[in-house]
């Protein structure tokens, strides 16, 4: 049983500890942290938002004119190089 | 990601078939255009990078000796096409990231204005997270990450790729990798917590 710091917490675990990447003895440990540190917890919080948010407001999807104009550009290509 | 399947579509384009073009782009365009739009920020260059990697693979294809797979080097040829896109755009000067990220006291407690580090906007309504502030705050801190940090948070948290695929794409270690990742997400959310977070102690 290790006390935790905010430090350790935030810089060392907290990635891994999302990714459910630690073992049973570390979980308790950050988990007694977090318990008693709501500054952590917001921390936590915050931090899993940022990732979900980055998921969802990132990806640009390809336009649909731009399909046509790659498809028409590769069929041209490999026409000349079969040539 | 059928690799075997896969390979037999791309020695069929190279045979001129259009079908298997056309499945081969069903497959991989948009997700090739997704990767690079989110390394290069930018429409055109997104495009570029797109075709640029389908020519690759069909010119390629027989120097791909199916260590990995064929989707991982895809993956690897669009990342490295992107970023020698974006290379030649910018001036990359690595900008330290230090003072974009938490600070801690000698004790371990993190430093700040105590609002700021109690501050939680989690539970923030969805429409107010997705505001178009919101997602112009996030694009352009996103921009403003160094290239190599922003490749694989979009890897990670955009293509949903797991940190070992990551790296085997980027060829670094998964050590490195994990840091950088870890490091783009904590400086997003010093912006985020910023600009969402309650106001500070001061007056404007």
């Amino acid at each position: 049983m290790a006390r935790v710091t905010c430090k350790q917490f935030i810089l060392d675990f907290l990635a891994d500890y999302l990714d459910a990447q630690l073992g049973p003895e570390v979980v308790a440990d950050l988990e007694r942290h977090l318990a008693i540190c709501p500054p952590c917890v917001a921390y936590m919080n915050t931090y899993k938002r940022t990732r979900e948010l980055v998921g969802r407001t990132v990806p640009t999807e390809m336009p649909q004119e731009m399909k046509a104009i790659l498809r028409k550009f590769l069929l041209e290509q490999l026409a000349k190089e079969k040539s | 990601m059928e690799t075997e399947a896969d390979l037999q579509l791309v020695e069929r384009v190279r045979t001129g078939d259009a079908a298997a073009l056309e499945t081969l782009m069903d497959r991989y365009a948009s997700r090739i255009y997704r990767l690079a739009h989110g390394i290069t920020r930018n429409e055109a260059d997104a495009e570029e990078v797109v075709q640029d990697v389908f020519l690759t693979v069909f010119r390629k294809i027989h120097s791909f000796e199916g260590r990995a797979a064929l989707g991982s080097w895809i993956y690897r040829v669009a990342t490295n096409t992107a970023l020698i896109k974006r290379r030649g755009k910018r001036a990359e000067i690595e900008v330290s990231l230090d003072s974009q990220l938490p600070s801690f006291l000698s004790d371990g407690h993190r430093a700040g204005d105590p609002a700021f580090i109690l501050a939680d906007w989690s539970r923030t309504p969805e429409t107010d997270l997705l505001s178009r502030e919101t997602r112009e705050i996030l694009h352009r801190a996103i921009d403003a990450l160094p290239d190599r940090y922003r490749t694989v948070l979009v890897l990670r948290d955009v293509e949903g790729l797991s940190n070992e695929e990551v790296a085997e794409v980027v060829g670094e270690s998964l050590a490195a990798v994990k840091s950088r990742l870890h490091r783009a997400r904590m400086v997003l959310r010093e912006e985020l917590t910023r600009r969402l977070g309650p106001p500070l102690g001061r007056a404007d």
